[in-house]
Order: C-alpha cells, then sequence, then structure tokens
C-alpha cells in the first residue's frame, strides 16, 4: 500500500497510507490535482504534531467508513446525542485539544470528524445555563445589563 | 499589569519573533489602554470563541432550542450568528434588492434591463456563503421565500403555482398599475421593521409627501399625478385585505396546522397589518386565546417552540407579543 508523508506545522514528518490520509478531502483533491504519489511531504502548515496524530489515528480507526452522505443537512447528521462510543473517547481529551481536532477537520475538510467535534461540544453544553456555559468554556459575559435583560425576555418568549 | 484577555503573543517556533497585531486591530480598541503580554511560550489557548463563525454554526446546528437560547445567553458572539446576524442580513438582501423606494424610476415604467436587475437571480448576490451557513437555522429561508414570492409576483415571471401568491378567493388581484405600489409597500414593510405604526400612518398618504432634490441641493415637493395617489391607496388596500384575510383566518380559525406558525417571512407582515387595523382589546383578546391552554394544547409543542425560535431575529414583533399577551400594551398608534 501506497504512503505519504505529512508535515506538521512544527516541522515533524509522519508516514500515512495514503488511504488514511484521503479522508482529509484537502489532501485527496491535493493528491488528485498532482497526478501521482508524492516524493517530498506535504506540508500542513495549520496544524501541530499532537493535534496531526490525533487526527491521523482517527482517521486510521475510520479508514472504511462509508463516505457522509451529500446531503449535509440530512437528520441523521442533527442527532447530537448519536457518537459512536470509540468517537466518545476518541473525543476525552481538554478543551484545547478538543478545539484543535476541530479547527484542524475544518482545515483539512475531514466531515465526519468535524461533525464529532461539533456534536461534543454541543452535548458539552446540553442542561447548562448562560452562565454555567460561561463557566464552562471561560467565556466573558460581554452583555450590558440591558442586554441581558432583552434576551432573557425574548427566551421566556420563546420557552414559555 | 497582565491583560489575559487582550495579548499578543511571540511564536517560540520562529527565530524572529512575530506579534499578532491582527487582534489588537480586529477589537479597535485605544492601543494606550492595552499592556501587551510577551509570552515566549506557547500561543494563547485556543478557546470557544476562538472557532471560526462557520463552526460555531456548526455546533449550534447540534444544539436543541433551550441549548441555542441558553448559548446566545452566554455571550454576544453566540447572540448574533443566531438572532442579529440573519436579521442583519434579511435586511441587507432586501435593500440590495429594494434599494430605495424613494428614487424617481418607481415611478416610470420598468425597462427591460430593470426587470433583469430586479429578477430572481441577483437576489443573493454577495450573500451565497452566509445564506448557506443561515439556512442551517431556517432562519432566514421564509424570509427569503417571501422577497422571492414577491418578485415572482411583481416581475414577467409566471408564479411557481399560478394564481397562487396573495391571491384569496373572493377578493381582487391587482392591476398592473398597481403592483409597482404594491412592491413599494412591501418594500417599506421589510426595512422599517418595526410596530411604528405612525411610520405606517403617514406613508399610508405618502405621496403627497415625496420631496425630490433640486439642482440648487435643495428639496422640492414632487408634483405627482392624483392618479399615483389613487393608485397608492388600491395597492395599500388590496395588500391589506389580502394579508388581513388570511391573518384573520389562521389566527381565529386557530388552524394549528397552518405553515404560517413556522414562517416569520409571513406572519411577520401579517402581524404589522393584524395589529394595525384591530382594536386593542379584540386584539387583546384573540392573541389570549391563541396563547390559552386550549389552544397552546391543540399545537404541536414542537411547532410552537419552532416558531419562536424563529421568531427570535425579529424581537420586536416578539416583544409587541408578550405585551399583547400580557395585556399591558396601550399604545394609541395601534387604532
Amino acid at each position: 500500500m501506497s504512503q505519504i508523508i505529512l508535515l506538521s506545522s512544527d516541522n515533524v514528518e509522519m508516514k500515512v497510507d495514503k488511504e488514511v490520509a484521503e479522508r482529509s478531502i484537502l489532501i485527496k483533491n491535493m493528491l488528485e490535482d498532482v497526478g501521482e504519489t508524492p516524493d517530498q511531504a506535504i506540508p500542513i502548515p495549520n496544524v501541530n504534531e499532537g493535534v496531526l496524530r490525533k487526527v491521523i489515528e482517527w482517521c486510521e480507526h475510520h479508514r472504511n467508513d462509508p463516505p457522509p452522505p451529500a446531503d449535509e443537512d440530512s437528520d441523521s447528521r442533527k442527532k447530537s446525542t448519536d457518537i459512536e462510543e470509540w468517537d466518545q473517547k476518541f473525543m476525552q481529551v481538554d478543551q484545547e485539544m478538543l478545539f484543535e481536532i476541530i479547527l484542524a477537520a475544518n482545515y483539512l475538510d475531514i466531515k465526519p470528524l468535524l461533525d464529532v467535534g461539533c456534536k461534543t461540544v454541543a452535548n458539552m453544553i446540553k442542561g447548562k445555563s448562560p452562565e454555567e456555559i460561561r463557566k464552562t468554556f471561560n467565556i466573558q459575559n460581554d452583555f450590558t445589563p440591558e442586554e441581558e435583560d432583552q434576551i432573557r425576555r425574548e427566551n421566556e418568549w420563546a420557552e414559555e | 499589569m497582565v491583560d489575559t484577555d487582550i495579548c499578543c503573543t511571540v511564536d517560540g517556533s520562529l527565530n524572529s519573533p512575530t506579534f499578532n497585531v491582527a487582534i489588537l486591530s480586529d477589537l479597535n480598541i485605544n492601543d494606550s489602554n492595552i499592556d501587551i503580554d510577551v509570552d515566549t511560550g506557547n500561543e494563547m489557548p485556543l478557546d470557544l470563541l476562538s472557532l471560526p463563525d462557520d463552526v460555531l454554526l456548526m455546533i449550534m446546528s447540534f444544539c436543541d432550542i433551550e441549548r441555542l437560547l441558553n448559548l446566545r445567553g452566554a455571550n454576544s458572539r453566540f447572540n448574533n450568528l443566531l438572532c442579529t446576524y440573519p436579521r442583519q442580513i434579511c435586511d441587507q438582501i432586501i435593500r440590495a434588492h429594494f434599494p430605495d423606494p424613494f428614487i424617481g424610476h418607481y415611478f416610470q415604467e420598468l425597462t427591460d434591463f430593470e426587470l433583469c436587475y430586479w429578477n430572481l437571480q441577483s437576489r443573493f448576490d454577495g450573500y451565497d456563503y452566509h445564506i448557506r451557513q443561515l439556512k442551517r437555522f431556517g432562519a432566514i429561508e421564509g424570509y427569503l421565500e417571501a422577497v422571492e414570492e414577491i418578485l415572482h409576483f411583481l416581475t414577467t415571471k409566471p408564479p411557481k403555482i399560478p394564481g397562487q401568491h396573495f391571491s384569496i378567493k373572493g377578493l381582487p388581484r391587482p392591476n398592473s398599475g398597481t403592483k409597482r405600489w404594491v412592491l413599494i409597500y412591501f418594500t417599506m414593510l421589510y426595512h422599517h421593521n418595526t410596530l411604528d405604526l405612525s411610520f405606517l400612518q403617514l406613508h399610508r398618504h405618502w405621496p403627497q409627501y415625496v420631496l425630490t432634490p433640486t439642482s440648487e441641493g435643495g428639496l422640492r415637493t414632487n408634483t405627482i399625478p392624483y392618479i399615483y395617489s389613487q393608485q397608492w391607496e388600491d395597492a395599500v388596500d388590496w395588500v391589506e385585505r389580502v394579508l388581513m384575510a388570511k391573518i384573520w383566518r389562521t389566527v381565529s380559525s386557530a388552524d394549528v396546522n397552518s405553515s404560517l406558525w413556522n414562517s416569520p417571512s409571513e406572519i411577520f407582515p401579517l402581524l404589522r397589518t393584524f395589529v394595525r387595523h384591530t382594536h386593542p382589546e379584540e386584539l387583546k383578546a384573540v392573541v389570549s386565546s391563541c396563547y390559552s391552554l386550549e389552544w397552546t394544547g391543540r399545537l404541536d409543542k414542537q411547532v410552537l417552540t419552532d416558531f419562536r425560535l424563529r421568531m427570535l431575529p425579529f424581537g420586536d414583533v416578539c416583544e409587541t407579543w408578550t405585551r399583547l399577551y400580557k395585556g399591558t400594551i396601550h399604545d394609541k398608534n395601534i387604532v
């Protein structure tokens, strides 16, 4: 099986099966454009070694998965609790790594991994009040008291 | 002093230090108030708000209503993505199509070129990306459909379903002369998303008030033939009758299966007209009946909350409904 070399942003080379790397649509398109398996390392400038290893680990595990449905808004995609057990464990990382994986999946165009990352964050939000969300994600409350009051009123309207 | 929220980092992987000044310029803050934290280690840790809008929208698309509402209350970024941003995009799209109702060419026959310009192909110019993202919530989909519907109606293109549109059996359709006024009327409805009814009252007789620039840089009253004024009145009457019939039919019959409840684009102008033409007491009774246990009990809970969520970008309408519901509205302009 042919292999390619990926070069992380911190200049670490990683050998990967072409089939695994092609889970990334970005890399797949790049390889198709080149036309043959390149000898040189493919630079992945936005992803560091640690994150790239995690992404490759995910791609290895899912190398035989069928391609995602073309309809990106399909109902099955929207079920936030629908995360495979292996993926759930895979995503048990600290928040910074989780967001790095999401960004890498977005950059490398790996939709199923991006979905898993986003679903994980969505699940972390579940059952939390605005204040709890702020605490969980270390988010600043940037509303004025008047704006907060307005949002509270509108939310009450939506929820009542 | 070290400011952990606003800091510049030095990328340790490079020999030459690189300050990320973009962070400062984006914030548009007076530099003299900012202390720079030179971190010789790693970059500033990522947090949720470091993610780009399209990723945040994707996360939000996996959230149910409760989570969305709590998110919007947590930080303005989510609120903007959920409410403010769709509203602004809608307004921009509408302005792109109906730049200014108070310009001369509305009083002339439309040329083929103008018809082409107003045609549907131009309606998403420059907004493809935003619309694709925002459609995830369906927040503006209905709104855009309404614009499309109006454009269909007003251009030479045949309607998708002949005779559908805003016509209701027994009510006259406007003649070709009044169509332009219908366009202007809708333009105003969409431009001025408020329930400032005095504005509508003024512009019910709008042609008398139009001022046009003079060559000396001043303004003069436009001398519009009476016939236009009459057409304006006809158009207003026609639109109002149709909309009134539509909303009365829906609200009074409490047709819980009506798609109207899921469509801000329809309910928004209808609500305005409805409010405008109904005595406060009567209005209160109707709205209260819509909130009654009997009525909401028959309405699928999901449909109701979905409708309300979709209405959030149109907060002024929500506010009015709330005020009506709580019986605190006493606006003389309503009647």
